[in-house]
């Protein structure tokens, strides 16, 4: 059955039919949400948060729309809603150290390691999450949206409230801001 | 044709539009190593961060994220056609406009009753009640002076309490005068300039 179909059910009454929307697609909002925050306790709220307000405002959801793209923006939002709810955290914090105090990629290390981050060195795993935290929240919406959701620049535009130039000019300065981090790394 | 700039560069990688065009690029490409080195060193730079690890979630997931959720659901999303027939809106609505007609009634009511009532108070009756609310209102002016004159003098003080307190004096003040004026009483004293200047 496609989306549009459960999401007819939802609106009528049926509640079962949104667990199969969830069930299909928390892994993905999973990532999203992993990816805009570096951090599994926020990634596993902003699911959640997503959810519940996916399922307030599916009559919004139009039907020749793809439901995952539509899941997708709502999941952005939460998202940028909840690093901005962090930053204003952070603000409030009085005296712990810039570094200490907890923030997106450098907050609450993760749990158990899985064989990828064991891979992975150490370091070259902190530079990468340097690198996403030197973005600010809508070059991180902007970028993970590009580069890992394939996003074209209008409809970031759109999710994030920015006219198409400002979009662009969103990713060009997260992509810039990377390559420059990233530098060292990719030299040698 | 010019070197791809690092904007191009990047349009050009996510097969963007607006930037040039591709095709142009893609000749000049094949013809300029610099801009193929810079093309080479961004696609590194960007699948660099794909190799950042996302931590996996498992088959279960989506139920353990619906057991979370579910209790939180409200039992009916909100619906796109109950925009248009909100039966509890509406009852609410015709509700609160029978409550104001009533209200608007017994307003209308209420006035024509008390109306008569002031024209029948006599000139002295008049002048006594007077004599009162002007000594009722010398009082609180009193008691506003005191309250001025024992706020703290450092630090910010919030006045706008007895700022909005005095501006009312001042409204009532004019108002005894202007009636004491019309009635013929002695003269009022001229206060209102002390407390316009406090306004």
């Amino acid at each position: 059955m496609e989306a549009i179909d459960r999401a007819a059910q939802v609106l009528a009454g049926d509640q079962d039919s949104f667990r199969v929307l969830v069930d299909r697609h928390s892994r993905a909002i999973f990532r999203l949400a992993y990816r805009m925050t570096g951090n599994e306790h926020d990634a596993e709220d902003i699911v959640q948060d997503t959810f519940l307000r996916a399922y307030r405002a599916l009559h919004t959801f139009e039907a020749r729309a793809d439901f995952g793209t539509w899941l997708h923006r709502v999941a952005i939002n939460c998202a940028l809603d909840h690093l901005r709810r962090v930053k204003r955290r952070e603000e409030d914090t009085l005296g712990l150290p810039e570094d200490e105090q907890s923030g997106a990629f450098n907050s609450i290390p993760s749990a158990s390691p899985t064989p990828e981050r064991l891979l992975l060195s150490v370091e070259l795993k902190k530079k990468l999450e340097g690198a996403m935290a030197k973005l600010s929240d809508r070059e991180r919406a902007a970028f993970v949206m590009r580069h890992f959701d394939g996003c074209s620049i209008d409809e970031i535009g759109k999710a994030l409230g920015l006219r198409g130039s400002a979009a662009k000019n969103t990713i060009f300065r997260a992509v810039q801001k990377l390559r420059e981090a990233l530098q060292p790394m990719a030299n040698s | 044709m010019r070197h791809l700039t690092q904007d191009e560069l990047v349009l050009f990688y996510y097969h963007e539009e607006g930037g040039v065009d591709r095709r142009q690029a893609e000749e000049h490409l094949q013809s300029c190593d610099l801009c193929r080195q810079e093309l080479a060193s961004l696609g590194q730079g960007l699948e660099m961060i794909e190799s950042l690890p996302v931590p996996e979630r498992d088959e279960s997931y989506g139920a353990q994220v619906w057991t979370r959720i579910r209790p939180r659901l409200a039992k009916e999303p909100e619906r796109r056609w109950s925009f248009f027939f909100p039966i509890r809106t509406w009852a609410l609505a015709g509700s609160s406009a029978l409550l104001l007609a009533l209200a608007f009634w017994a307003g209308r009511f209420w006035q024509q009753r008390q109306t008569p009532t002031v024209a029948a108070i006599s000139a002295p009756a008049r002048e006594r009640i007077l004599m009162v609310a002007v000594g009722d209102h010398l009082d609180r002016a009193q008691m506003l002076l005191v309250e001025v004159m024992n706020q703290e003098a450092e630090g910010s003080v919030d006045v706008s309490q007895t700022k909005q307190l005095a501006q009312d004096l001042v409204q009532s003040n004019r108002l005894y005068r202007q009636t004491a004026l019309r009635d013929g009483m002695p003269e009022w004293p001229t206060s209102s300039t002390t407390w316009s200047a406090f306004c």
